[in-house]
């Protein structure tokens, strides 16, 4: 069978929505975790947590 | 106006006795037993609460279970209804359905309840909802979006009717009953409906709906296993594909988040529970409407624009509720909002027979299913989170605008719906 070409556009713009939804939970979970952590400094974060803040430039 | 005009005159040319009426109604009925599993479990969350001191949290997990079991095997259930036929499938659909009733009614521990309620459950609803539709778009070549608006419409009606009746078993003969009786009614409501099940016009020896000669029928001829798959590969090379189910994603994010988060939204702005329950209602019963007339618009019209027109309404009109108090206020924008959620994600086999034209839908439908599942998920989680972060629901509100006018934007980037992708789905 010829071989399709990739769909570009069909994959990218998959993609963007996939990135914009990590995005969205790393910013809520990074802005969770600074609260938390504003009011208790000892406060032990979840993996979640701890990994979002450190990723998120905005926290 | 002259579109609507026609479209109420060509109901009067339907063609009622054709045997596709038969499939779409044991669809329907389909539909609304698979549906319902999914809807039920709100009903029984308290029961076992009492019985078996179970928190509620735990018992959530379950429910997390079948969405991502459904999820991830619909895609298989699409290829299992391509390769052995929507019959079979709905069959072991609900074996597993049975199955499921019995061992949840009976379930004593936790894990057992995950087990049968998370796993076979979630199996079982992609069975019983993937084959559906593919399956009657094979038995119209025309009036799909009729076809369509009745069994999807039946989809959310038919989990209200069965919730009521489920609740009033409840109280009067116990959970576990309940669901025995159901499992079993059920059951033997589905066996009687899909004796009359076929899964190919073919097979009950009659053409297609809107197919008026064997020459064209056999230029129709779609339904042999080989060429389906190869068919389907070149369904994944398309931008279609990649878009249908990003879209589905999207505006299944879109809504989700409302479903579950405008009720604890209105309370947060001193709404009652009762008046911001009523609200949901509301909501509820206009989209039922819309559920119905939009794929018959899609289908006479254009899909494309009706489809970018459901998700701009869809994530504009929320933005209100995330500056009003008012009650009233709140009951109006849900009416508004209903009418373009209602039509959100009803077009997608119109889409997919204007793409592909005459083709088995099953796995690409399978995909789009996986991919709402997910969207479902993901926007059924976004409140609770937001409400543990801020306080409130606003952002909330503001996330599902985002995912519903990026879906839209996606919508804009399709191509025209006037002619099949590929000149292989033309020659089919």
């Amino acid at each position: 069978m010829k071989l399709e070409k990739i769909p570009v556009k069909g994959i990218s713009l998959f993609l963007i929505s996939f990135f914009s939804s990590f995005a969205i939970l790393i910013y809520f979970y990074a802005w969770d975790y600074q609260n938390k952590l504003n009011d208790n400094t000892n406060y032990q974060p979840s993996w979640l947590q701890e990994s979002s803040f450190y990723i998120c430039p905005l926290h | 106006m002259s579109s609507a005009l026609k479209i109420v005159r060509s109901f009067k040319e339907v063609d009622w006795k054709h045997y596709g009426w038969i499939i779409v109604a044991v669809g329907a009925i389909a539909q609304m037993i698979g549906s319902a599993i999914r809807m039920a479990f709100g009903i029984i969350i308290d029961p076992l609460v009492e019985e078996f001191s179970w928190d509620p949290k735990s018992i959530g997990i379950a429910y997390a279970i079948m969405s991502m079991v459904t999820a991830i095997s619909s895609p298989m259930a699409g290829y299992c209804s391509t390769k052995i036929g929507a019959k079979k499938t709905m069959y072991i659909g609900l074996a597993l359905f049975l199955i499921g009733m019995l061992w949840t009614a009976l379930a004593t521990t936790i894990i057992e309840f995950y087990i049968s309620y998370g796993i076979i459950f979630g199996f079982a609803q992609s069975m019983f909802l993937v084959p559906v539709i593919p399956a009657v778009a094979i038995w119209f070549k025309s009036r799909l979006g009729l076809a369509t608006g009745l069994i999807i419409g039946m989809w959310s009606l038919g989990p209200a009717v069965v919730i009521q009746i489920m609740g009033i078993m409840l109280d009067s003969i116990g959970w576990q009953q309940t669901f025995i009786i159901s499992g079993v009614v059920g059951t033997a409501i589905m066996v009687i409906a899909l004796g009359f099940w076929k899964n190919t016009p073919e097979e009950k020896g009659v053409l297609p709906y809107g197919i008026d000669s064997l020459v064209e029928e056999k230029k129709e001829d779609t339904q042999k296993g080989n060429k389906q798959i190869n068919l389907q590969k070149i369904v994944y090379g398309t931008n279609a594909f990649w878009s249908l189910m990003n879209i589905h994603f999207l505006g299944c994010v879109g809504h989700a988040v409302i479903l579950i988060g405008l009720v604890p939204l209105m309370i947060s702005k001193g709404i009652g529970y009762t008046d911001s329950v009523l609200c949901l209602t509301i909501i509820m019963v206009v989209s039922i409407s819309t559920r119905f007339i939009t794929p018959i618009l899609g289908d006479s019209i254009n899909p494309k624009t009706i489809m970018f027109l459901s998700f701009l309404g869809q994530g504009l009109f929320v933005i209100p509720w995330a500056f009003t108090s008012d009650k009233w206020m709140f009951y109006l924008v849900g009416i508004l909002w209903a009418i373009p959620y209602g039509g959100e994600g009803t077009l997608f086999p119109i889409m997919n027979r204007k793409y592909y034209g005459f083709f088995r839908m099953d796995t690409t439908y399978g995909w789009q299913i996986l991919a709402a599942s997910f969207g479902m998920a993901l926007g059924g989680f976004i409140p609770g989170l937001v409400f543990d972060v801020t306080g409130g629901y606003v952002y909330a509100i503001w996330i599902s605008a985002f995912f519903s006018c990026l879906g839209a934007f996606v919508i804009l980037t399709l191509e025209t719906t006037k002619k099949v992708i590929r000149p292989s789905f033309d020659n089919l």
